[in-house]
């Protein structure tokens, strides 16, 4: 008994003697990691979405539309993970707008209704890339006549308009799903395989410059998630930038990263604003219906660097030491806190998914004017990601982090 | 005895302990710069709903007798509900409730126009009436704005000129100087000083809008008044508004504990009010290169209140609802 007590007590000691040696640079070491884990399998799940969209450009049919619609779902839920990395780190955030900028103009990609709401003024709005081999801009004519990858990265935010956006996911996802006409009833985009049909069947015309299309803004994606994945890798140049860095500075990068997503994207830009205006232009995933799992995993990518875990594609987890290491050793009643408000802003924007999933009410049925229990819903969310960024400042303050944008910390003026 | 009194006793007597003078000092003049600061808002606010009483008594009068001069005085009285609300933009407590009311007063910004859509649809399905968020200015801006019938005017503006009175007394609510009084100091400092970090975030965030230095191209439809062709205007005048409350207010208190940026401060807001474009960006007119010289030093003053104001003040501001892109 003694000597159980002793070994006991010997473990305590040791697991209280880890934990202690918890470094500011190991958090920093594993943030990197788990980024490099988040963009490698963004970048896996992307290789199979191209695979998929390969096997509906040469086989179209409704099978091989639906598996390619599954393997944007599928790819999308690490692509979410990461935007957390976007906001602290400028290497990411110059970088995305290529990937996940939205809201769009689609009629700039492909065919549209005749009523669609485009951004005012925009000269690019109806341009429609699918339909046309040349594009007139004021003075400048664009060939459109090979549609490749370099191409499609040119036209964004063409002649100025930030809604021109000619390439990511949301261009991949519209040229999947199409159109969501529905509003704020229940549906998605219902774009048709014989869009990609050859010969006759073809519906909407330009099927096979639309294949192209969708080929080469895949292998687009495809190429830019490689290129941030050899950043984060081991010896990667952001990776060693980032940890030559004052450790104290990439800490700083890690919480406004979070808090950026957390209060001012996810719950404002992306939630709130949909919900005041009731307007499904402001829905994230608009043409698929996926805002539900798009909000879900944008909050698990936050967690995720907090508890310094991530699930991967391959059904492993990988953790490491984690700013909750760090908060528990300077506050453990801070840290048992802000453990509770990072699991109960999870548990909320589950519901988000259960609604959908379970319940068939989707994010844009959820925001129609007169649903006050999706406006519950969609409120009690956004409350909790209010209480998860009081958790990131206070968590901010326990490590001694002052003036939390990375940008602008030591600035000279 | 209230609490702010008893706020002052407590300072005082500390000071009296032993407090270097030079700390007192500034202790006291923290307390009478947010005394000043509450003042400050609780006039705004007042002013605010006054001008929004009056603007609903003349939208009465406008639509019992509809008339040309009647409506050239109601978008007169529009404007004025426009420059009584610009203070406070943005520094409404909390910041969802602060994006909340922001919507319900001026909905901004609105890249693709819902506010045309949302009354284009209320108009061709008449009485439908609008919603509380799309019952605000820029609302109003289309009603009185645009090329419709005073019959079209008249049957949706009474009801959103109610619901934006309603939105306009929630604002006043919640900007009483025994609301804010109530506060934590800690919380009152940061969210008075938050209230300027957020008036010039979100002057940046409008001027950007209609300026791409990227593109070196202006974007007259993004202006947050652009039917009514006032958008680089308001946005002048709001910058003035912000300069004199920061003269009045912010600029001894600062100068208490650091000089140098107050002086710094007051020069940059000298240097930029003459600069700001006083030609609308959909102006045949419109100058490119006056947009080009005016928006680095209103991201260079914005930058002082994100960074140096706070780090000089030691008050750390926390996330906000321009975080993000």
């Amino acid at each position: 008994m003694h000597l159980f007590k002793l070994v006991l007590g010997s473990s305590v000691l040791l697991a209280n003697i880890a934990y202690a040696e918890v470094k500011q640079n190991d958090v920093v070491e594993h943030y990197a990691e788990l980024a490099h884990a988040v963009y490698s399998d963004s970048l896996s799940s992307a290789v199979t979405l191209q695979t998929a969209t390969q096997q509906l450009i040469n086989a179209p049919s409704e099978q091989s539309l639906n598996a390619a619609k599954q393997a944007w779902l599928d790819a999308r839920r690490f692509y979410q993970q990461s935007e957390v990395f976007r906001f602290g780190n400028p290497v990411v955030d110059e970088w995305e707008g290529q990937l996940n900028a939205w809201p769009l103009d689609e009629g700039l990609i492909d065919y549209v209704a005749t009523d669609y709401q485009y951004e005012l003024g925009n000269p690019g709005a109806t341009a429609n890339i699918v339909a046309n081999t040349s594009l007139q801009v004021g003075e400048d004519t664009v060939d459109l006549t090979n549609i490749t990858p370099e191409l499609l990265a040119s036209l964004n935010e063409l002649a100025g308009s930030e809604a021109n956006v000619a390439t990511g996911y949301h261009a991949i996802e519209f040229l999947l799903w199409g159109q969501d006409l529905h509003g704020t009833k229940a549906g998605a985009g219902e774009r048709a395989y014989t869009d990609y049909a050859k010969g006759d069947t073809c519906t909407n015309g330009h099927c096979e410059r639309r294949a192209a299309y969708l080929a080469a803004v895949t292998q687009l994606l495809i190429d830019d998630l490689s290129w941030m994945s050899k950043q984060w890798q081991k010896g990667g140049d952001y990776q060693t930038k980032l940890i030559a860095e004052p450790s104290e500075q990439a800490l700083r990068r890690m919480m406004f990263g979070m808090g950026s997503l957390s209060l001012g994207e996810l719950a404002g830009e992306r939630m709130k604003v949909a919900l005041e205006a009731n307007s499904t232009e402001d829905e994230h995933d608009c043409f698929s219906d996926n805002t539900h799992n798009s909000h879900y995993y944008n909050n698990q990518g936050i967690s995720n660097v907090y508890f310094g875990q991530f699930k991967r594609l391959d059904g492993s987890t990988l953790s490491g030491p984690s700013l909750n290491d760090l908060v528990k050793q300077k506050d453990s009643a801070v840290a048992a806190s802000n453990t509770k408000m990072f699991n109960q802003s999870m548990a909320e924007t589950a519901k988000l998914v259960a609604s959908a999933e379970q319940s068939g009410v989707y994010f844009d049925q959820l925001i129609a004017a007169s649903n006050t229990d999706g406006h519950a819903l969609i409120n009690g969310t956004i409350l909790a990601l209010v209480e998860q960024t009081r958790a990131i400042e206070a968590s901010a303050k326990v490590l001694g982090i002052e003036n939390l944008n990375p940008d602008t910390a030591d600035h000279e003026f | 005895m209230n609490k702010q009194f008893l706020r002052g006793l407590t300072l005082g007597v500390l000071g009296v302990l032993g407090l270097s003078c030079a700390s007192a000092y500034a202790k006291t003049s923290q307390t009478e710069w947010l005394q000043q600061e509450q003042i400050s808002i609780a006039k705004a606010s007042a002013n605010l709903l006054e001008q929004a009483h009056s603007y609903q008594q003349q939208v009465e009068r406008y639509c019992a007798e509809p008339s040309v001069q009647g409506l050239l005085n109601t978008q007169q009285m529009w404007k004025q509900n426009y420059l009584a609300y610009l203070p406070l933009q943005s520094s409404a407590l909390g910041p969802l409730v602060d994006l909340k009311l922001n919507w319900a007063i001026s909905y901004w910004p609105d890249k693709k126009d819902t506010t045309g859509r949302k009354v284009k649809a209320a108009l061709s399905n008449a009485p439908a009436p609008l919603s509380d968020t799309h019952s605000n200015l820029r609302v109003h801006e289309y009603l009185l704005f645009e090329a419709i019938s005073d019959h079209q005017r008249c049957s949706l503006l009474p009801g959103t000129i109610s619901r934006y009175v309603s939105a306009i007394e929630q604002v006043h609510g919640g900007l009483q100087s025994s609301e804010l009084a109530a506060l934590e100091i800690a919380q009152l400092r940061s969210d008075v000083l938050n209230s300027y970090r957020l008036q010039t975030s979100v002057m940046l965030r409008k001027y950007r809008a209609m300026y791409s230095a990227k593109h070196q191209r202006l974007r007259p439809y993004q202006g947050e008044a652009w039917r009514a062709d006032i958008s680089a205007q308001l946005l002048a005048e709001q910058l003035v508004l912000l300069h004199n409350r920061y003269e009045q207010d912010l600029a001894l208190y600062l100068s208490s504990v650091d000089a140098k940026l107050a002086k710094q401060v007051s020069g940059q807001f000298n240097d930029l009010v003459p600069l700001m474009p006083s030609q609308e960006p959909s102006g045949d007119n419109a100058s490119l290169e006056a947009w080009q010289l005016a928006e680095p030093k209103l991201a260079k003053l914005d930058s002082l209140f994100a960074n140096q104001i706070p780090q000089a003040l030691e008050i750390e501001l926390g996330f906000n609802n321009n975080d993000g892109d």
